[in-house]
């Protein structure tokens, strides 16, 4: 699935606003036309073919993560709801509300990855993510492509098959800040950068991790809801793996300092090195023997 | 060893007996302390012949006088001149304390300074003088007397007065006055006004003083009269300028002197000229009072004696003696306003019967020039007495220091022995000899070695304790200071600054906070890297040591000891160390693999920062100091950026732009201002409707703003590649977690409270509601409003029901304003890139809708009220429509029913169209046969006709009325209908006349159509007769066929 390429025009939002529609639209399912009608209104929007529109790939994304089904049955096909959290209406706290449902589009992104890396069919944006959670989150990227970026991506050896010219490296973007996995700093135009961070994605799956564990035993659990964050069969995908795959380093490691700070866990230092489990972000390791979540969203 | 802990070699009482900054307060018997204390100045001698050995400081005052003696053609004016607290009247005091005239020769009158009050510094210059001036004071005593301190206040100024009245003698002009000088001569001149024909002068100041406000000002307590007439009796502090006037003796900006000024036309405009000179017009006044003062004192007397004539008999008596007269004045500024008569004796040279005067006096530059003329053309010398006088301020403070240990006693008492013995060298340095019997103090070089010493010149080494070689530099550059002087520097750095070292040094408190703020307490490190990790009083306390004993480096270990000063911490980088011997291995350490730091963008040279490191104002305000206005905007800059860059709206459809209504919103809450960095801080802080973030003068904060600044100017974490040096002590790791930790926190609590402030959902649901409700308004049925499109399609026809009409310009406003979409595009859609609306979140947009069909009214009201303040266009909108609505419903809805009521009783059951039908048909054959009437309207018979057939059935279709719903809510949901009904019954109205009227006119001109039935009965049954008779022809001709 090129998420980045043929469908670079689908974005989380627009997952965001068709799960919304087609919630609310219940059970019966809404053809392509329909949707565009409803969520395309011509004086608002220029009629163009959905597939030419942010419509169609995201239906077609939405389909992909399992967020929406067609029904081919009887005549014209409609789409549909997949699982009706999806597309929930919003409740008194809409940015937690619009925050669960990009989780969930993460969550659906990290629970296709291992299939799809296993059936050789892993998706442009998923290797994207795996390789950028790697960076170092102390040095941000340019979120200009020309220049440097381009020779970080192509160093990377994902410039083939995930990142390769700057439409797709603008479409990446989007789906890393969407999803949670990147933060964006700018002064202007020229100084506009990008940083590998997780914290958002890891956030919202905090309730359910074990409330306390081996620091190792609590980021398998970890990396088996979200994968793509550094699971070894996943970094093993990339064209440069990382040299010292049981150092948990980059994005995660930064994240869980970063949780630890806002006090959502506690990384107790490790008793005896048999047990310690090390991060390392930049030239500073941590060694940890557990952690502990103090305290999960409800999101 | 003995322990420094704690330790004072002084006492506080000491400091009071012993250190007198101010000479005027130093008894004049104190000649001891006085000597003990002085230190030799550098004067310089702008004045004056050159005097043996020149260049020995205040010696050269006393050659000066020395040389002088014996001139009896002459007197001698030797100025001492130089700033306030400089030193002046302490030279004056020690040509007095070494003076060793022979008193046969000579006759010493000496004023110091101590002196407070004008009528005890008449006494003493009375009493000093050979003469018998007993009836002068008495007569002085007289005229103070018994008088109350009101009436005498009263008394000059109406001195001042006559003065201005009578006395003061126009200017006349001067041999080569230029042009400046002219006009303020005559600027003066006209001041004091014009005389009349009696030489009484009129229209100037004399009558300005008079009006009452100006009198009440001038008389007012705490003005200048108050503070002179004080200095008559009460021992007040004199200085500089007390008895000179200023601005606030005026009554500026009193709320009674416009009305006063209005009785008096030519008063008011001289008030004008008054307001417009005012340095002018105070140096009048100044020159007025000195006048009055003497009368006011009865200094001046037609009988019996005056100052002068006592020191006219004094000088003769001198001279009978053979004696000259030695006159030491340590401040002339106290004989103030009356200087004059003390003048013109300088001004009196000696003669056959006068004897000779040998002045020498202090003043400060500024007095010094007002000198008048008469007497400063006559000075002999000028010493000038400058703040560098004393440029060895070490030394200077160090012989306090010394003279506070030892104590007032014991000066005295060396001094007597002195005296007796001849010593010169008689002070002893307490140091060398305060220990047990004698001896030099036990921890005498402990001391020197860990807090140093001065050399002062007859002492030796002066140990500086409490202070040292640091702390002495920033007590002396303290930034409270506004004049820098001896004076101001032993006020503060030993009177002040030792009571309160001693007071904290036995508590084990020192130095308190009110020493850092007083001391010169610039910092360049951040205070966490020198008390990192510890907190509390103790930790404050370090780290005010470690900046004003240490300048932010360690301190010596006597210097904790002596002030029980907590030990210092290792900071950040120790503990970051590479540690192989450790038995606990710590948690967190640098990885001793890495060589080079990852966060580097390459390899490469580290190259030596280019800037020099900003952040020093940040450490600054982390003592308590005001940020400087640049470094506040710039933080508030840097911050709001880095935080706005973090804002990610659009994932909540949310997108703000230029010029729009959310970035408006936006703006207004979050904006540069709501970075408040206190009260102290520059500019506003967002107000209400604004959210507000906190920095404090903490560690966390400095670290943050530290952190911020590294990160705005180089986008990375990399310590060797900045363009000014990285923090010290700091972690990159560290630095880099407390900046993404709070931007998130900043940016979620924007976005938060953006979301909930503003509700952007919300906003997208009223835009479409209301537009949903004017095109209801404009006759669209809700059963036609469907989807999001349908609310948002334009509309070209609109109703034409009259009661209506002034529904439909406000209906019309907001169905031809593009606002509903822009809002939708900006609260509800998805975009990307610069283009627009990607899609449109119909879900959330449409949800209103229900609310809004079933109570428009209420519905409008609410959003009016909602959308005041954020959106008032909407609210406009909403509030207009819903006040045509109310106001037009009542009328509108009574001529729907009458029309649908009246229009279906006329079409009797049948549809509107077939009878339209039928009188087409009925209008035509009466126009092709010229009798439709009336002839002229068969157009609008037409047009009616079309109404009709086009008339909806729905609009005749049986409703019930419901009188508990609000007529408003009616009106709109009867807009499907209830114009129809309106326009269908008058179009039927139409038709009907003109059918009646064809009828008529029919009726008139065939007889038989008197009964239009009977002529189409008989029509018919022709028509009938003859179909009959065609059919049958038909059948034949068939039958034929």
């Amino acid at each position: 699935m090129d998420y980045l390429t043929t469908y670079a025009r689908g974005a989380a939002p627009s997952l965001l606003v068709i799960s919304r529609y087609l919630a609310a639209a219940g059970s019966s399912g809404q053809t392509s036309e329909q949707l565009q009608r409803a969520l395309q209104p011509r004086p608002m929007i220029k009629e163009v073919a959905p597939r030419a529109s942010l419509l169609g790939p995201a239906l077609r994304i939405g389909e992909h993560l399992g967020l929406f089904e067609q029904d081919k049955a009887g005549g014209e096909q409609s789409w549909r709801l997949r699982t009706t959290a999806a597309g929930k209406s919003r409740t008194s706290n809409a940015r937690e509300d619009d925050r669960a449902f990009y989780a969930r589009v993460f969550g659906a992104l990290n629970a296709r990855a291992l299939a799809d890396v296993e059936a050789n069919d892993l998706s442009d944006l998923a290797l994207g993510i795996i390789w950028f959670c790697q960076r170092d989150p102390l040095v941000p990227l340019n979120t200009a492509w020309d220049g440097e970026t381009e020779t970080v991506v192509k160093s990377a050896g994902i410039r083939s098959n995930a990142i390769f010219n700057a439409a797709q490296w603008l479409a990446f973007r989007r789906w890393a800040v969407h999803l949670g996995v990147a933060t964006l700093t700018e002064r202007n135009s020229k100084n506009s950068y990008i940083s590998a961070d997780c914290t958002r994605a890891i956030e919202p799956i905090l309730s359910s991790m074990p409330v306390r564990a081996r620091a190792d035993t609590w980021i398998s659990h970890l990396l088996a809801t979200l994968p793509v964050l550094g699971h070894p069969r996943l970094l093993r995908v990339l064209p440069v793996p990382p040299t010292e795959p049981d150092v948990i380093s980059g994005s995660l490691a930064f994240a869980l300092l970063k949780l630890e700070r806002r006090g959502k866990v506690q990384l107790v230092p490790a008793a005896d090195a048999s047990n310690t489990m090390v991060l390392r972000v930049a030239n500073t390791i941590t060694r940890i023997g557990e952690i502990r979540v103090l305290e999960a969203s409800t999101a | 060893m003995t322990s420094m802990k704690g330790y004072r070699c002084w006492e506080s009482e000491a400091v009071r007996q012993t250190v007198y900054s101010d000479i005027g307060a130093l008894p004049a018997d104190a000649d001891a302390l006085f000597l003990a204390a002085h230190t030799p100045m550098s004067l310089e001698h702008p004045h004056g012949r050159a005097v043996a050995g020149e260049g020995a400081g205040e010696r050269d005052v006393l050659n000066a006088l020395r040389e002088s003696v014996g001139d009896q053609e002459r007197n001698t004016l030797i100025a001492v001149t130089g700033g306030s607290g400089a030193g002046k009247s302490h030279v004056v005091r020690w040509v007095h304390a070494n003076l060793d005239l022979d008193e046969n020769r000579y006759h010493v009158l000496y004023v110091p300074r101590a002196i407070q009050t004008i009528r005890e510094l008449l006494r003493r210059i009375v009493e000093g003088l050979p003469v018998d001036g007993g009836q002068f004071m008495e007569r002085i005593d007289a005229a103070v007397g018994g008088v109350g301190k009101d009436e005498l206040k009263d008394r000059l100024l109406e001195g001042m007065r006559s003065v201005l009245t009578w006395n003061l003698e126009y200017q006349q002009p001067r041999e080569g006055e230029t042009e400046a000088e002219a006009k303020a001569r005559q600027d003066r001149n006209s001041f004091l006004g014009s005389r009349d024909e009696t030489g009484k002068r009129r229209g100037g100041l004399a009558d300005l003083l008079s009006l009452e406000p100006v009198n009440t000002a001038m008389l007012a307590a705490g003005g200048t009269i108050d503070r002179v007439i004080d200095s008559i009796f009460e021992s007040t502090s004199r200085r500089d300028g007390e008895a000179e006037f200023t601005r606030s003796d005026l009554p500026l900006k009193k709320a009674g002197m416009l009305r006063a000024l209005r009785k008096d036309e030519i008063l008011a405009d001289f008030w004008s000229t008054v307001t417009a000179d005012l340095d002018m017009v105070i140096a009048i006044l100044d020159e007025a009072a000195k006048a009055a003062m003497g009368k006011v004192l009865g200094l001046r007397t037609q009988d019996g004696d005056t100052l002068d004539a006592l020191f006219r008999q004094a000088r003769q008596a001198l001279k009978q003696q053979g004696k000259e007269l030695v006159m030491l004045f340590e401040d002339l500024a106290q004989f103030g306003l009356i200087d004059g008569e003390l003048y013109d004796q300088f001004a009196t040279q000696p003669g056959e019967g006068m004897a000779p005067l040998r002045v020498v006096f202090a003043v400060t530059d500024g007095p010094f020039e007002k000198i008048v003329d008469t007497v400063r053309t006559r000075i002999a010398h000028r010493f000038v007495v400058s703040d560098d006088s004393l440029a060895d301020r070490p030394a200077f403070l160090g012989r306090y220091l010394n003279l506070v240990r030892l104590g007032r006693d014991e000066v005295r008492e060396k001094w007597r022995a002195a005296q007796e013995d001849k010593q010169r060298d008689w002070v002893a340095n307490a140091c060398d000899s305060r220990g047990p019997g004698g001896d030099p103090c036990p921890i005498r070089q402990r001391c020197h070695e860990g807090f140093g010493t001065v050399e002062v010149p007859g002492l030796g080494e002066v140990g500086l304790y409490p202070y040292n070689e640091v702390a002495l530099r920033r007590a002396l550059q303290r930034p409270t200071i506004q004049h820098r002087s001896p004076r101001a520097d032993l006020d503060f750095c030993v009177s002040d600054a030792l009571v309160v070292a001693h007071t904290h040094i036995g508590r084990l408190t020192y130095p308190p906070a009110r020493t850092f703020e007083q001391f010169e307490h610039t910092v360049h490190r951040q205070r966490a890297a020198l008390v990192r990790d510890q907190t509390g009083d103790e930790a404050d306390r370090l780290y005010r040591a470690l900046v004003l004993w240490g300048d932010e480096q360690p301190l010596a270990p006597i210097v904790h000891e002596a002030f029980a000063l907590p030990a210092a911490t290792e900071h950040r980088n120790a503990a970051l160390a590479p540690t192989t011997e450790s038995a606990v291995e710590p948690r967190r350490r640098r990885d001793p693999a890495s060589q080079s730091s990852p966060t580097k963008r390459g390899a490469k040279n580290i190259e030596p920062p280019d800037e020099k490191n900003p952040l020093q104002p940040l450490f600054q305000w982390r003592t308590g100091e005001p940020m400087a206005d640049k470094e506040t905007r710039h933080y508030r800059e840097l911050l709001f950026t880095l935080v706005q860059s973090r804002i990610n709206l659009d994932e909540h459809l949310v997108h703000p732009r230029t010029s729009s209504v959310a970035m408006d919103m936006l703006s207004g809450y979050f904006k540069k201002a709501s970075f408040d960095f206190g009260a102290d801080a520059q500019g506003r802080t967002a107000g209400a409707g604004s959210i507000q973030f906190r920095l404090e003068r903490n560690d966390a904060d400095v670290e943050l703003l530290m952190a911020a600044r590294w990160y705005y100017d180089h986008f990375h974490w990399d310590p060797d590649s900045g363009k000014w040096p990285w923090p010290e002590s700091s972690d990159p790791l560290d630095l880099a977690l407390t900046l993404e930790q709070k931007l998130d926190e900043w940016a979620d609590a924007v976005v938060d409270g953006f979301l909930d402030w503003f509700d952007p959902a919300q906003i997208a649901k009223t835009a479409v509601a209301v537009r949903t409700i004017a095109l209801m308004c404009a006759g669209v049925s809700p059963k036609a409003l469907n989807t999001l499109e349908d609310s948002l399609e334009p509309l070209a026809d609109f109703p034409t029901a009259p009661a209506w009409r002034p529904v439909l310009d406000p209906t019309a406003g907001i169905l031809s304003n593009p606002l509903a979409t822009e809002l939708l595009a900006e609260f509800a859609t998805v975009r990307q890139g610069e283009g627009g609306a990607g899609l449109v979140d119909a879900a959330t947009a449409l949800g209103d809708l229900p609310a809004a069909v079933a109570a428009p009214v209420a519905y409008l009201d609410d959003a009016a009220k909602r959308y005041n303040t954020d959106i008032p266009i909407i609210a406009a909108a909403a509030k207009k429509l819903r006040t045509a609505v109310v106001s037009s419903a009542p009328a509108l809805l009574e001529d729907a029913w009458s029309a649908k009521d009246r229009l279906k009783e006329g079409l009797s059951g049948d549809k509107s169209s077939v009878v339209a039908k039928a009188a087409e048909a009925i209008g035509r054959r009466a126009k092709e046969a010229n009798l439709f009437r009336p002839a002229d309207g068969y157009q609008n018979f037409e047009n009616a006709l079309k109404t009709l057939i086009e008339l909806p059935t729905t609009v005749l279709r049986d409703r019930e009325r419901n009188p508990s719903r609000p007529q408003g809510d009616t009106a709109i949901l009867a807009q499907d209908w209830a114009s129809g009904a309106v326009e269908g019954d008058a179009a039927f109205a139409t038709v009907r006349r003109a059918i009646e009227a064809t009828r008529e006119e029919c009726r008139r001109n065939t007889p038989e159509f008197a009964e239009l039935d009977e002529i189409e009965k008989r029509i018919q049954v022709k028509a009938d007769a003859i179909r009959k008779s065609l059919e049958s022809a038909s059948g034949a001709v068939d039958s034929d066929a």
